[in-house]
């Protein structure tokens, strides 16, 4: 058999050699350098015609490829002519200058996010003071997810020491997913829900130091769960795609409605040396909070937590990001937490590469190792980072005594940053999980 | 599908061996190009939109090129197709495009200090009146007209960084000038802005996509941002308005088609592609259409016809247009998907030169460095398709026109910038010296820069760009050459000389062959002989007394 093989191999391969040479002794021919036989002139006018570079043989073996590139290049070619008339009628400029002010005073501009959806922001700056900030938001998504959102940032008193900010918004997310309570869960028991939040609340902010200040914060939220609200209300119930309430009937706070107030202390610490692609620095929050029923007495916790960031510049740009949190809730008076103010791990801001609130519980540890390396420079006004991270973290009844090094959740990736020197413009991630590989996008966030 | 595999590389390796065995070095005399100066009518003015271009320039035809077969096979085997306006001596002729200047004969430094000047500058009698004015972005300027009538385009040096565009447009316009291309007349000028007066009906874009008519406060905003010297005046360069109509830019691809003397693809035009070498001596990154312009004019032979300019050298040497060039430049397009994978994918463990080495010692000259410069690598800003077809014996032209320019002119033209830091300036002159001598040794140890050839009587005369330009000693230099025919496999002896001179056979043609050649190569100490040069020789056709008849160069 293997000697059959080798001579029909072999008989193969003489074939082909003897019809490649029979192919591609005239086309080499062809590609030989001559002018003289490729210069088309026109004998009728004084005028010659351009000439090419192009022999019978260039042409024959490039036929392939502009066959395949040619639906390709319409394309390009229909992307060019439209850039062209967008920049010949300044179009964008019409549009910018539509959407925002020449001096950047007020403007609308685009935002993405995950729980949020697409959506739009205005701002208007300077309304009371010099640098406050008076935001709308107003995001949808997939499946009715909506956010709606008013805020006044920044308005500073007292010799720009005391600061304060207040917001009111509206978020509902339709099909957000659970998927119980700690780390062993999996998601054969997942399930969806709706949560549906009224928030107001406003902070005071006092800067201590230039990077060190103290903030507290107090709100009001007006929460609902229910079950998975489908853009398909209507439709007969599946007993094989169980409910929230077959699977977690005991859950804290779900198809409730709940109001809370809380009353919130933070310690913010801010050294990084630039807020869009900082190098160096420490950004450090840590608080504490107090949140109470409003009106009866069934839920009530507090909730401290920390989040550390530390930016080394290596070398030439290339900046190491150190993160460390944790976030640990715990009730009082033998009250309850419900299950959505449970600390969370999971998504863009967590562990990359597990779908968001893939783990919830009283307590959570996360550790966080990024890398970021330039990959594009526009010089002095930003640039293209790419980002390789390692996420790990877990949650716990109680860290400090049931903490279980085995039980860490952990997902590596790789993203890019896209950034001016003074904001974050687009982020997105790909992380790889045990679960496999999550993408997220962030716009102007 | 192993018998596929196996086919596929069996095809491959075929297609692979003939294109690389079937390049027999013969002399093919190129056809003669027409001369393009011949009257034509008035081309209409080009549509351009630089935006397009780059567009074109950095998505379209890489793709194209990429999935270019013919073009790859030929990369590979290095049989790239060779200029198509050479003449049998491997040089350019005179036309619309270039003028052989420096190279052919060092220009005085007199001349040198002319260059395309045909005045004094703008008039600083009398008033300038604005007739356009750009007033938003980094680098403002006017268009505008004075006393004489004459009009100029104010460029003004970005802040904070005096005299380094305003030096770099008049340094760079010498230096392209002297080398033969076309350039507009550049002066350095300090003028007072009390002169400045606005035109009936300038309009000024309002910032929100429209147009509004200018104001006198539109200029104390441009001019709110420009450096001033200490006496109140600003220095500026100012850019004459090139003679004759101006019908847009010319494209580093293809010919213009209102243009019957455009018969040579662009990208196949030697002192396009040879442009290359001249702009990665200077540093001139920028070099796009945009930065180019066709002008229909009438010579001084009363021909109408389309000439082709560089304009705009205010990016050249260390000078980006915001201030200093960025250190990436030269090295990279401004966006560069090559390099973006390569970054993402050594994860920023690739460190290029240019992240170790950036250093700014004097802010009047920018990042100009001759520090790890490497002539093998130039990139600018947006791909150039002339750059990119550029061979070997392109390569060694532009090489030539570089090395062609002595120290003293170099200096001469630094000085035409009149940087106030003598230091800056010795500086700047010192850079470009050394970054013409790396250029001259790297491509004249590539090419064997045996030039100038001559026939007198029996001796063909040569020489040694090498030697000549200083950068090899002629003691340690030495020749070989054997006769050869491009007819038969036959070569004579080889023959040792230590002078740029070779003896020649009177009656070397041997029957039914009409030309007959010389191959000589060079030594350097003790280094191997180096690629040869042939040239060739034949009875004049009218007389029975030999002339030369070509030459050929090889390139690996």
């Amino acid at each position: 058999m293997g000697v059959t093989m080798q001579f029909l191999l072999c008989r193969n391969t003489l074939a082909i050699l003897l019809l490649s040479l029979l192919l591609f002794l005239p086309l080499s021919r062809c590609l030989a350098d001559n002018p003289q036989d490729t210069a088309e002139t026109d004998s009728t006018s004084q005028w010659e015609s351009p000439r090419s570079a192009e022999t019978t043989g260039d042409r024959i073996l490039a036929a392939p490829g502009r066959v395949i590139y040619f639906p390709f290049k319409i394309c390009l070619q229909g992307m060019k002519e439209t850039f062209e008339y967008v920049d010949e009628n300044e179009i964008v400029d019409k549009i910018r200058n539509f959407l925002t002010a020449y001096d950047d005073s007020w403007g609308f501009y685009p935002t993405y996010n995950a729980t949020h959806g697409v959506g739009i922001y205005y701002f208007h700056r300077d309304v009371f003071t010099p640098d406050d900030k008076f935001r709308v938001e107003s995001s949808l998504g997939l499946n009715y997810r909506q956010f709606y959102e008013i805020s006044m940032r920044r308005v500073k008193f007292f010799e720009r020491r005391l600061t304060t900010r207040w917001s009111a918004r509206y978020h509902l997310m339709p099909d957000e997913h659970f998927f119980g309570i700690g780390n062993n869960t999996s998601h054969k028991n997942e399930v969806e829900y709706m949560v549906e939040t009224w928030a107001v609340d406003g902070g005071l902010e006092f800067q201590i130091t230039e990077p060190l200040s103290i903030e507290a914060f107090y709100g009001f939220e007006h929460n609902w769960t229910d079950e998975e609200k489908d853009a398909d209300d209507d439709a007969p119930y599946d007993p094989s795609d169980p409910s929230f309430n077959d699977l977690f009937p005991e859950t804290a706070g779900f198809h409730e409605i709940i109001e809370m107030t809380r009353l919130e202390l933070v310690l913010n610490y801010d050294s990084r040396n630039t807020r869009g692609n900082p190098s160096r620095g420490i950004n450090a929050r840590v608080g504490g909070g107090f949140y109470s029923q409003v009106d009866d007495d069934i839920y009530g916790f507090t909730k401290g937590g920390f989040d550390l960031r530390t930016y080394h510049h290596l070398f030439l740009g290339r900046t190491l990001v150190l993160r460390a949190a944790g976030e640990f809730a715990d009730s009082f008076d033998d009250r309850l937490i419900p299950y959505y103010y449970l600390p969370e791990l999971g998504h863009y801001s967590t562990i990359r590469g597990f779908d968001r609130g893939r783990f919830r519980n009283n307590d959570m540890v996360l550790g966080s190792v990024e890398y970021r390396y330039p990959v594009n420079r526009i010089w002095k006004r930003g640039g293209a980072d790419a980002v390789l991270f390692f996420d790990a973290g877990q949650v716990s009844s109680d860290i400090f005594t049931h903490f279980k090094a085995k039980e860490f959740n952990t997902a590596f990736g790789m993203g890019l940053r896209v950034y001016t020197s003074e904001e974050l413009l687009v982020q997105a991630n790909c992380g790889i999980s045990r679960e496999g590989w999550r993408v997220n996008l962030q716009l102007n966030q | 599908m192993r018998t596929l595999t196996h086919r596929l590389i069996v095809a491959l390796l075929v297609l692979f061996g003939i294109l690389g065995c079937s390049s027999r070095h013969v002399l093919t005399v190129p056809e003669p190009v027409p001369d393009d100066r011949r009257t034509i009518e008035r081309p209409g003015s080009q549509h351009f939109n630089e935006l397009g271009d780059a567009f074109d320039q950095l998505i379209i035809r890489q793709g194209e090129q990429l999935l270019d077969m013919s073009r790859g096979f030929r990369h590979m085997t290095n049989r790239l197709h060779q200029s198509m306006n050479i003449n049998a001596f491997d040089e350019v002729e005179n036309s619309s495009w270039f003028t052989n200047r420096n190279a052919h004969q060092r220009m005085s430094i007199e001349d040198l200090n002319q260059g395309p000047n045909t005045g004094t500058g703008p008039s600083l009698e009398g008033t300038w009146l604005i007739q356009r004015a750009k007033t938003e972005g980094v680098t403002p300027g006017f268009t505008i007209e004075d006393s004489r009538g004459d009009h100029y385009v104010i460029k003004f040096d970005p802040t904070g960084f005096p005299e380094i565009a305003s030096a770099a447009e008049v340094i760079g316009t010498k230096f392209f000038y002297a080398a033969g291309y076309f350039t507009p007349e550049n002066y350095l000028v300090r003028f007072d802005p009390s002169i400045l007066r606005i035109d009936e009906g300038v309009l000024v874009s309002d910032g929100r996509g429209g147009q509004r008519q200018m104001i006198e406060s539109d200029i104390e905003e441009i001019l709110s941002v420009v450096d001033r010297l200490p006496d109140g005046r600003i220095r500026v360069a100012a850019s004459k308005y090139i003679e004759g109509r101006p019908v847009g830019p010319f494209s580093f691809v293809g010919t213009r088609e209102d243009d019957p003397n455009d018969i040579i693809p662009h990208e196949h035009r030697r002192e396009l592609r040879g442009l290359a070498i001249m702009s990665n001596w200077l540093g001139h990154v920028d070099t796009k259409a945009g930065n180019t312009l066709d002008s229909y004019i009438t010579d001084e032979n009363g021909n109408s016809y389309v000439r082709h300019f560089l304009i705009d050298f205010g990016t050249t040497m260390g000078s980006g247009g915001r201030g200093e060039t960025p250190p990436y430049r030269g090295t990279e397009n401004e966006f560069d998907p090559h390099e973006f994978l390569v970054n993402i994918f050594t994860f920023g463990l690739y460190v290029r030169p240019w992240e170790t080495n950036f250093s700014v010692p004097y802010r009047s000259v920018g990042y100009f460095t001759a520090e790890d410069y490497d002539p093998s690598v130039f990139k600018p800003m947006i791909p150039n398709a002339a750059f990119e077809n550029m061979t070997w014996r392109d390569a060694y032209w532009g090489a030539k026109q570089v090395m062609s320019f002595s120290d003293e002119q170099i200096a001469a033209a630094v000085a035409q910038g009149e940087l106030t830091d003598p230091d800056a300036a010795e500086y700047l002159v010192n850079v470009l010296i050394e970054r013409r001598d790396i250029i001259g040794r790297y491509w004249f140890s590539r090419m064997n820069p045996l030039d100038n050839f001559t026939l007198q009587g029996n001796i063909v005369h040569f020489d040694d760009l090498a030697v000549t330009t200083g950068l090899e000693d002629a003691e340690t230099t030495s020749y070989r050459y054997r006769r050869i025919s491009d007819f038969s496999s036959d070569c004579g002896e080889w023959n040792h000389s230590d002078e740029c001179s070779i003896g020649v056979e009177s009656n070397g043609i041997v029957d039914g062959e009409p030309y007959f050649g010389y191959e000589i190569q060079t030594r350097r100490g003790n280094q191997d002989w180096s690629n040869w040069v042939r040239i060739y020789l034949r009875v004049q056709p009218s007389r029975a007394n030999l002339e030369l008849y070509g030459l050929l160069r090889q390139e690996i």
